[in-house]
């Protein structure tokens, strides 16, 4: 083989090359692209790489077994590349295989031919626009190549978005799905401090859902994925707290005194769940005397009394004083003298959370005589701090009688029954304007004490009229009142649950006529009035305070019973304001009071312990005196009261929730979303909630099942079934149903003529009756 | 044709024969038996024994023919029984088998084939090839001519076996059955409970404990159990210790509107394990609400009250109170815009004009107001309770004081001129009782052909009623009930009176989907009939009305109603539930819609219910069927015998015609 042969032949070799490693790019692209789409779409899926590598593996190793035995890397050798040339070009004149054949005992003609041939192949390679051999073209798998991986990388990303779970399961009981958030809580770290005096250890947790004393000082310290942004924590309903970053972590330390629920957030949105904070509130100690049991206990003169009192109190964390406020009545009426006085106990028996204490009063020793009384309170502070919480127990009174007072207990007196302990409404009013007087010399405490107390006396002289005018729903327990902290005036005489707002309605002012049909509209009733000249209606009015409700019993004449109905009426006002430190808004409804007190006592009639009488029926000719052509009959509309809000709200998202719960299917996501009516019944209802939480700290935990609710837009949340059940239990027991007008239905009408036929021949029959 | 019938023997003469076509083929049967015989008399006349032969083989095979052309029947004192397995609560046994005829025909239902099949004894046994039918009522059509049935399992429902009675015809002879019942499962049967309630109303569930015969005995303690009644937080509020056979009540205050399922549970006294718990599903709704009208002589805590409550919950209440001589002030609440006319109208009177008593539904009125009626408006008054109004008299002094009491009150046997006392007792009705004493008035007012509402607890009257027409009166001896509701007890106040406003306010008018029945088991794929009524004549506005079925899947079916033959007000229409679970129906008529929603159980729930229901069921139609049946049962005979004789008989002629008569030619030859 000549050397310009092997030339030549080189060059061809080095196109096969050139052709070989073509090809192989195209099929390495093309089966890359086969496998980079089950790899992707496995990891898509699954979330496991090493379950997409092994498939993709598994997807590359047949596809090579396929492909390679088939390739065409095996037909590029020389001969075959020149058999192919031979059949591409005639130029060549089928000879081309010459030039790979030894040359050696060729024939001249063979020789010639090879020669000929060589140049035409050396002209065909050098020529740039002649293809020797099949190009392979790559762009195709390229592009295809590249469409694969963003379409994995695309469904990747949005699938990381959409459905980013909140992977610190441990940290929530709860798992909510999230709106768009990269961020997560990578760790997330609780220490809760309980205040000092309460004894309890410290807490340290990972649950962001925190259950503390009230006082105690929370610190949160979290870790977040991304530590380049600024986190905030932020309380419903109050302003953003930024955490403060330490290195990687974040903390914050907060006191905790309220109930509540909280998120973590950044300038992006929540990052995690809604949490809660549920806080035991520290109560005020409780104290029950257990002897004497009744509230006025009575000795007659000839006995020397030697009372005892025996008092077991209890407190949450533990007692720290305790005495006895006493005050001796001597004299009577605006006479009255009283001297006040604090005593210490005879014996303690100090537990430690539970105190019994023991006193034997002596009357000779506190220089009492037939006709004193004593008056008792027990005070007891709790070891909270920095102020401890003060509760008084009922006042207890001791009379110890003479001879005239014996009969004053007789049944049936009902002005002059009050025990001297009472202050008089009179001595209330010197007490107010006092009070108002001596403010500028007063500090603030002293004058809210003093004012409070003041609202007390009215309202235990409020209760006694009360309970003496059939006020049933007034309880007058004399349960234990509890001294609030300072400028934090709690009006709030009555224990109950909501339903107490409610039945407000039997309160001595709407007794007497506040409560009527609608608000009231004083214009319009004035045209009304107009029309009335007799007086008669203004007298109804002006004495009913019913602004034109008139079936609030007649009140028109001089009846002790409705005078002193008024008069308490203007007792529970002055109360308020004297509960809430303003003897100056207090004392005109003390003197309106005292005004209608005066008038019932000039009314002469004794009125007997029971609401309920019914008068005598009085003619129509004693009724109907004198000219009453102007007396106009008239027409009225009224529109109903509103439904109790809250019980509204209540129904509404029960019924709401009732449905979805029983239209979901186990293991789906509900797709009821939330509605207008129920996100209004939801904003409605977590105030109140968390207003509960005060008192019951396992409230708060429904407040945050109605904000995860809102955050997901669901009405029921399946990955969070547990507490969906305790939020509808919740809902299901506060829940109080109150019967309808109704009318009956059936199917028979009275249309019917078979009906119709009944109905007169049983009233035929009865008429045939003697 | 002519027949023979003897004690024991039944001949119909050819009656197999078509009768349109009898006389040509009866003909044609005598003319080729002439003719067979002719030609054999022709052909072996000189063959005397043969032509004998012959001729009887000839007569013997025509015979056999009209034979089998004449039905035959023999008398049989137990006709051929077909035996039906249908599902049983309790698996059945290889004994229920056990007395089943070889002959007999053995069909299962698809559900008992399904729980039988998978039993080892079952597939065991030889005898039985697997006839299923998919609905037990589908026997008569697997077999149309049985006449006696034995069903073994728990058997039909009824309307199965309505439906098996009408597919098999009237003319059809009498059907005995014999019934083979599965042994009693434990579990409450005998259920009843309100469908549909109203807010506040009692819902009473009762029911009778069945225990399982294995399980009723041992000592007392052993044979205890406990039926729970828990509301949807899952709370047991109320409960009941009974014993097998006995019955319980449970009761509970239904809260608020919406689909409501409570647990019924039964667990063992001993142990307290729930050994079943079914589902107590029911629709709380909200009614029409009545029309009130307080008309009173002087105001009073007691209609204050009641009007306070009767306009917070949405009802139109017009109060008129009197002021002064012939002068009322009349209040009207929650009265829509367009019904308000001028307040400066002089004119509050509703007694002057029937048209405007005829508005309200129900009429509280305080005696004296009652006494101090005109003549006219007491007429008025009348009239419209005999229309459907009804009243409510409180009472005071004056009822027993007057002489001359309105109409209305003519039937109450009112004492006159006794002292009237005030006296103190605890209230109960319905399923309430007060816990506090109130004061009524001491008297007793009887009423011919009256009705008590409310009793006191020694037994007295409190509210006693009568019927006046389509209305109803009730005077009540109490004006304090008030007290409950300042007493804080706003629902005992509030059920007191809406017992009273459905005992005595007028009949709604409004249409009314009429629940299912108190007792009724919805079980899905079962027909339901759901009826509405109106207050018109439906036989000529049927058209009018709408009714449509929304099932679970929730697409709507138009249903065609049919107007009950009996009360022309109502028109039904059935629905045949394809799933379990919460449906709907409603009912739609000039563009008001109404709807009621319904809960159908699945086959799998209330076993013992179900049960109950079918052994019953079945008890019942075999004592129907017992009066129409006939004690003698006709069998026919086989034909086989008769055919296989003709066979014979054809044989033997064509031999002797084959083989003998070529003898013959031979010989002659």
């Amino acid at each position: 083989m000549s050397s310009s042969q092997s030339a030549v032949l080189k060059l061809l070799q080095e196109r096969i090359q050139v052709a070989k490693w073509r090809y192989t790019r195209r099929l390495s692209l093309r089966l890359s692209c086969i496998v980079i789409a089950v790899g992707g779409l496995s990891f898509a899926v699954s979330g496991m790489w090493w379950l997409s590598a092994t498939l993709a593996l598994l997807t590359l190793l047949p596809c090579l077994l396929i492909a390679l035995p088939q390739s065409e890397l095996k037909k590029l050798h020389l001969n075959n590349v020149l058999l192919h040339l031979n059949q591409q070009f005639t130029v060549l004149q089928h000879s081309a295989q010459l030039l790979s054949q030894p040359t050696q005992g060729d024939s001249l003609l063979k020789t010639l031919q090879r020669e000929r041939t060589k140049q035409a192949l050396q002209t065909l390679l050098e020529d740039p626009h002649v293809k020797l051999l099949p190009d392979y073209p790559w762009q195709r798998a390229g592009i295809a190549n590249l469409l694969v991986i963003a379409l994995v990388l695309g469904g990747g990303y949005f699938n990381s978005t959409t459905e980013l779970p909140f992977d610190e399961v441990a940290l929530t009981d709860n798992y909510t799905p999230l709106p768009p958030q990269k961020n997560l809580i990578e760790s997330a770290q609780v220490s809760i401090t309980p205040p000092a005096y309460t004894g309890l250890p410290d807490i340290q947790q990972t649950s962001l859902d925190i259950a503390a004393v009230t006082g105690s000082t929370v610190t949160w310290k979290l870790t977040f994925s991304d530590h380049q942004q600024s986190y905030f924590l932020q309380l419903a309903g109050q302003p953003d707290i930024a955490l403060l970053q330490q290195e990687e972590a974040y903390t914050v330390t907060l006191p905790v005194e309220r109930a509540g629920v909280y998120h973590i957030k950044n300038k992006h949105g929540i990052i995690g769940s809604i949490h809660s904070i549920a806080v035991t509130a520290d109560t005020a100690p409780q104290i029950r005397i257990t002897e004497p049991t009744s509230t006025i206990s009575i000795f007659a003169k000839s006995e020397q009394p030697t009372p005892r009192l025996s008092v077991q109190m209890n407190d949450d964390f533990g007692i720290s004083k305790v005495d006895i406020l006493a005050s001796v009545a001597k004299g009577s009426g605006e006479a009255v003298k009283l001297r006040d006085e604090i005593f210490e106990f005879d014996t303690i028996e100090r537990g430690d959370r539970v105190w019994y204490a023991e006193k034997s009063w002596d009357f000779s020793q506190l220089d009492m005589e037939p006709g004193d009384e004593l008056y008792f309170t027990v005070r007891v502070w709790d070891i909270r701090a920095p102020e401890p919480q003060l509760s008084r127990s009922e006042t207890k009174i001791l009379r110890w009688l003479d001879d005239e007072e014996a009969l004053a207990v007789g049944d049936g007196i009902l002005i002059d029954f009050m025990p001297e302990y009472f202050k008089s409404q009179r001595q209330i009013i010197i007490e107010t304007k006092q009070l108002i007087a001596d403010r500028e010399i007063l500090s603030d405490s002293d004058f809210m004490a003093t004012s409070r107390s003041l609202g007390h006396s009215q309202s235990d002289l409020k209760l006694k009229y009360g309970q003496y005018l059939g006020d049933e729903f007034d309880d007058g327990t004399g349960a234990t009142q509890r001294e609030e902290d300072e400028g934090a005036p709690d009006v709030e005489v009555k224990d109950g649950d909501h339903n107490d707002e409610h039945e407000h309605d039997d309160s001595p002012q709407l007794a007497a006529g506040d409560h009527s049909l609608t608000s009231h509209d004083h214009g319009h009733e004035a045209a009304t009035e107009s029309d009335d000249k007799s007086g008669y209606q203004q007298i109804i009015d002006a004495f009913g305070h019913a602004h034109g409700d008139t079936d609030i019993g007649v009140i028109g004449t001089l009846s002790p019973k409705a005078l002193m109905k008024r008069a308490i009426a203007f007792m529970w006002d002055a109360e308020l304001q004297l509960l809430l430190a303003k003897p100056e808004l207090a004392l005109p409804y003390e003197e309106k009071a005292l005004t209608f007190l005066n008038r019932a006592r000039k009314a002469e009639r004794i009125y007997i312990k029971r609401l309920g009488f019914e008068p005598p029926p009085v003619s129509e000719k004693r009724r109907y005196q004198g000219d009453l052509s102007d007396i106009l009959s008239y027409k009225r509309y009224r529109d109903a009261a509103p439904e109790d809000p809250y019980n509204s709200h209540l129904t509404h998202l029960l019924t709401a929730l009732n449905l979805a719960r029983q239209t979901i299917r186990p293991g789906t996501p509900s797709k009821s979303v939330l509605n207008k009516d129920v996100l209004t019944s939801i904003e409605f209802l977590k105030p109140a909630f968390i207003e509960q939480a005060q008192t019951r700290p396992a409230m708060v935990s429904h407040v945050a099942t109605l904000e995860k609710m809102q955050l997901a837009d669901r009405l029921w949340l399946t990955e969070c079934d547990d507490c969906m059940r305790q939020l509808y239990n919740e809902l299901w027991r506060q829940l109080t149903p109150v019967a309808l007008p109704s009318q009956s239905n059936s199917e028979y009408r009275s249309t019917n003529p078979m009906v119709e036929a009944y109905s007169e021949h049983l009233l035929n029959s009865a008429e045939e009756q003697p | 044709m002519t027949s023979y019938m003897g004690e024991s023997l039944h001949i119909e003469l050819l009656g197999r024969l078509p009768s349109s076509l009898l006389i040509p083929l009866v003909f044609m049967l005598f003319v080729c038996g002439v003719v067979s015989l002719g030609l054999v008399i022709n052909r072996l006349w000189l063959r005397k024994v043969r032509l004998l032969v012959v001729i009887g083989l000839n007569i013997a095979a025509w015979l056999l023919l009209v034979a089998i052309l004449s039905p035959v029947t023999l008398r049989d004192n137990e006709p051929p029984a077909v035996v039906l397995v249908t599902h049983s609560e309790v698996p059945l046994s290889e004994a229920s088998f056990n007395d089943i005829a070889s002959d007999a025909s053995v069909w299962f239902t698809q559900r008992a084939w399904l729980s039988l099949s998978q039993t080892q004894w079952f597939n065991r046994l030889p005898m039985f090839r697997p006839k299923v039918v998919r609905e037990p009522e589908d026997i008569i059509w697997a077999e149309p001519t049985l006449q006696h049935l034995v069903v073994i399992g728990d058997g039909m429902t009824m309307q199965q076996w309505q439906r098996f009675k009408q597919r098999k015809g009237s003319n059809d002879p009498a059907i005995s059955v014999t019934l083979k019942k599965g042994s009693a499962v434990t579990g409450l049967v005998s259920m009843r409970w309100q469908r549909q309630l109203n807010r506040g109303q009692w819902q009473r569930v009762s029911g009778v404990l069945q225990v399982a015969p294995a399980e009723a005995k041992g000592n007392l303690q052993q044979t205890l159990y406990h039926v729970y009644l828990k509301d949807p937080a899952g709370q047991v509020v109320a409960q009941q210790a009974v014993r097998d056979g006995e019955t319980f009540e449970l009761l509970v205050n239904v809260k608020t509107e919406g689909l409501w399922q409570y647990q019924l549970a039964l667990a063992k006294a001993s142990d307290d394990i729930t050994v079943v718990e079914e589902n107590l599903a029911f629709e709380v709704t909200r009614p029409s609400l009545a029309k009130l009208l307080i008309r009173q002589s002087a105001p009073s805590f007691e209609t204050r009250h009641v009007k306070n409550w009767a306009v917070e919950q949405g009802a139109q209440v017009t109060v008129e109170t009197q002021i002064s001589k012939n002068r009322y002030i009349s209040q009207h609440a929650n009265y829509p815009q367009e019904d308000r006319s001028d307040e400066k109208t002089a004119q509050v009177d509703s007694f002057d004009t029937l048209s405007t008593l005829d508005q309200y539904d129900l009429l509280i009125i305080d005696a004296r107001g009652l006494m101090k009626l005109s003549q006219h408006q007491q007429d008025n008054l009348a009239v419209a309770v005999k229309r459907g109004l009804g009243v409510l008299v409180i009472g005071d002094s004056t009822l027993f004081t007057e002489n001359n009491l309105p109409g209305v009150l003519n039937q109450f046997r009112i004492s006159h001129g006794s002292t009237i006392e005030s006296d103190q007792s605890l209230l109960s009705w319905q399923f309430d009782q007060a816990g506090e004493p109130l004061n009524v008035i001491a008297a007793d007012i009887p009423a011919s052909s009256g009705f008590s509402l409310v009793k006191g607890a020694e037994g007295r009257v409190i509210v006693p009623g009568i019927h006046w027409g389509l209305g109803k009166v009730a005077i009540s001896l109490t004006n304090q009930t008030y007290q409950w509701h300042t007493a804080g007890q706003r629902q005992l106040y509030s059920r007191y009176w809406q017992f009273l406003f459905e005992s005595l306010a007028r009949q709604s008018l409004a249409p009314y989907l009429l629940p299912v029945e108190n007792d009724h088991l919805n079980i899905a794929r079962q027909p339901l009939p759901r009826c509405f009524s109106v207050n018109e004549n439906l036989y000529s506005r049927l058209a009018d009305y709408a009714l449509r079925y929304e099932g679970t899947e929730g697409k709507p079916v138009a249903l065609i109603p049919l107007v009950d033959e009996v009360n022309q007000n109502m028109a039904c229409g059935v629905i045949y539930p394809a799933s379990s679970g919460w449906q709907r129906i409603t009912l739609s008529a000039n563009e008001e819609t109404l709807s009621h929603s319904f809960y159908v159980y699945n086959e799998s729930d209330w076993p013992a219910w179900q049960q109950q229901r079918k052994h019953n069921a079945g008890k019942r139609m075999q004592s129907a069927m017992q009066t129409g049946l006939k004690q003698t049962y006709w069998t026919e005979i086989s034909l086989w015998p008769l055919w296989w004789g003709l066979l014979l008989m054809c044989s033997l002629l064509w031999i002797e015609r084959k083989f003998w008569t070529n003898r013959i030619d031979t010989g002659s030859t």
